[in-house]
């Protein structure tokens, strides 16, 4: 998520994702990051993408659907391209939109626009975030990204241990 | 001008001696029964006469003020009051679970059809003991808690929150509030930090246990902020709380408060131990206005008259209690006045129709 030299391409990232650390910050996230501009070769991945490749990225999911094991849109704003909507509601992959509670670029009701193109789509607010929230929420958006593509279809489920452990 | 009544629910029996959490080895039932019985009656006569709202309020661990959840006294009043608004002022958002919160103001929305006032407040610092809440997080809390039962009324579909102190992956909640976009909030605003919150999300700001000045340069602050955020509070805005008594006439009022006061020598302490104390006060809890603590309790110190020229009591016939609130109206520009009932018994009963029947009609007009 850091720098932005090939920010036209869809970053990658080889799953199945190693959990980090709960301290873990955005940069060891980003460690686990494979910018790559093509998903040559790879048989299964997680799919992170932030704006201007988020049309790229639901262009890939779509095409390459039974290969993404997960989805995640970085503050996204519903496509221009009436041909990529309309095939939206067909896409099965596991998907994650996150909006800081600060963007106004992409605020939190661009959410409502998504919902209606992706049904399936989970829409998360970050808080006190603005639009890169990465940077803004580092540890909140390694958190929630990585508890996404650690196994998407248990999202909603908290699986941490809640008991009082004494050191 | 508005007026609510607050109904504190204060345990009116002997108790044990301490300070706070207040022991129940002197506790009776049927005590508490008829507080909560008390609050109705007086809410009810408040509404009949023409208050704008009752109001109920948060507190933990002691007979000073027995609405541990104020939002299940505020039901029973949706049911009760017919008319007036029901104000909760409020519930400590930073101890509590902010989702349930929305659901509850939401509850209290439908129920009132439409009559409920959402304060939000921090709490008194003894409060982050109840739930074990570090009370050097509490602005933090606040902040991203009213923010979070906001989002939760307002938005139309289920969304997830990652946040510092609370994370939920799927929200939507039922029922949802009546007015639109959403009640009104309030939150205390004493200090500069709070009144720059406040404007910068544009609600309403409440001032209780504090003196006249305090408040308003208070108010001002409020005022010039919410004017760099690009708006203007109306007089409704703004809440002052005080305790009120009016009596026939002037002096009936003095002598049935000296005579109440001689009856009842006891008196409520929320006082920790000094350690506690400290520590709060250390981790923050009083923001950049650290100094207004020791001012406001000095400020009670003073005697009867004292405390009438500070704006801290309310006292007279209705024609020197509206001039009391005239001045309080003038220097802060406070549009509701959330009072206290300084008695008991019929004289509290007496106190709230005189202020409805011959106070109210009178300051009416201080908004136009």
């Amino acid at each position: 998520m850091s720098g932005g030299e090939d920010s036209s391409a869809a970053r990658v990232l080889e799953g199945p994702l190693v959990v980090l650390p709960a301290a873990a910050p955005i940069a060891a996230l980003a460690e686990r990051i494979a910018l790559r501009s093509s998903v040559d070769g790879l048989e299964r991945f997680d799919l992170l993408a932030q704006p201007p490749a988020i049309d790229a990225a639901l262009r890939l999911a779509l095409e390459r659907a039974a290969a993404v094991h997960a989805l995640v849109l970085v503050a996204p704003l519903p496509p221009s391209d009436p041909a990529l909507i309309e095939r939206l509601s067909a896409l099965k992959v596991p998907t994650l939109a996150l909006y800081g509670t600060r963007d106004s670029q992409a605020p939190p009701t661009t959410s409502r626009g998504w919902r209606a193109l992706m049904p399936g789509c989970h829409v998360v607010f970050v808080y006190d975030a603005g639009h890169d929230l990465a940077a803004d929420q580092p540890q909140a958006f390694a958190d929630i990204v990585l508890d996404f593509v650690r196994d998407p279809a248990a999202f909603l489920v908290n699986r941490r241990d809640g008991s009082v452990r004494y050191v | 001008m508005k007026a609510a009544l607050f109904s504190p629910c204060t345990y009116p029996g002997p108790t044990a001696p301490g300070g706070w959490p207040t022991p129940t080895t002197v506790y009776s039932s049927e005590i508490s029964e008829q507080t909560f019985a008390t609050a109705l009656e007086h809410s009810r006569l408040a509404d009949e006469v023409g208050f704008d709202w009752v109001t109920v309020a948060e507190h933990h661990f002691g007979p000073f003020c027995m609405t541990p959840n104020p939002m299940i006294l505020a039901g029973a009043l949706t049911q009760a009051v017919k008319r007036a608004k029901i104000a909760l002022l409020g519930a400590d958002i930073p101890i509590l679970n902010p989702v349930r919160v929305a659901e509850e103001f939401a509850m209290l929305d439908t129920l009132s059809g439409g009559r409920l006032v959402a304060g939000m407040l921090r709490g008194t610092p003894n409060e982050y003991i109840t739930y074990n809440v570090n009370p050097r997080e509490s602005r933090a809390r606040f902040e991203e808690a009213l923010q979070l039962i906001r989002m939760a009324w307002t938005e139309p579909e289920p969304f997830g929150w990652q946040g510092r102190y609370w994370q939920y992956k799927s929200i939507s909640i039922w029922p949802r509030p009546i007015q639109k976009p959403h009640p009104p909030i309030y939150m205390s605003g004493s200090s500069p930090e709070s009144g720059e919150f406040a404007a910068r999300q544009r609600v309403g700001l409440g001032f209780a246990v504090t003196t006249l000045p305090l408040a308003a340069r208070a108010a001002r602050h409020y005022r010039s902020q919410a004017a760099l955020a690009g708006w203007t509070p109306k007089a409704d805005d703004i809440v002052y709380r005080i305790p009120f008594y009016v009596g026939a006439s002037d002096e009936r009022a003095l002598e049935d408060l000296e005579a109440a006061a001689r009856a009842s020598a006891r008196s409520f302490s929320l006082a920790l131990s000094q350690g506690a104390e400290a520590a709060i006060a250390e981790a923050g809890y009083y923001g950049r206005d650290e100094a207004q603590r020791g001012r406001v309790a000095a400020a009670f110190s003073g005697g009867m008259r004292e405390r009438i020229e500070k704006g801290q009591m309310l006292l007279g016939s209705p024609r020197t209690v509206i001039d009391q609130i005239r001045r309080i109206h003038a220097e802060i520009g406070a549009g509701v006045l959330d009072l206290i009932p300084g008695l008991s018994g019929p004289l509290a009963l007496a106190s709230i129709e005189r202020f409805g029947t011959q106070v109210l009609p009178a300051i009416r007009e201080l908004d136009t």
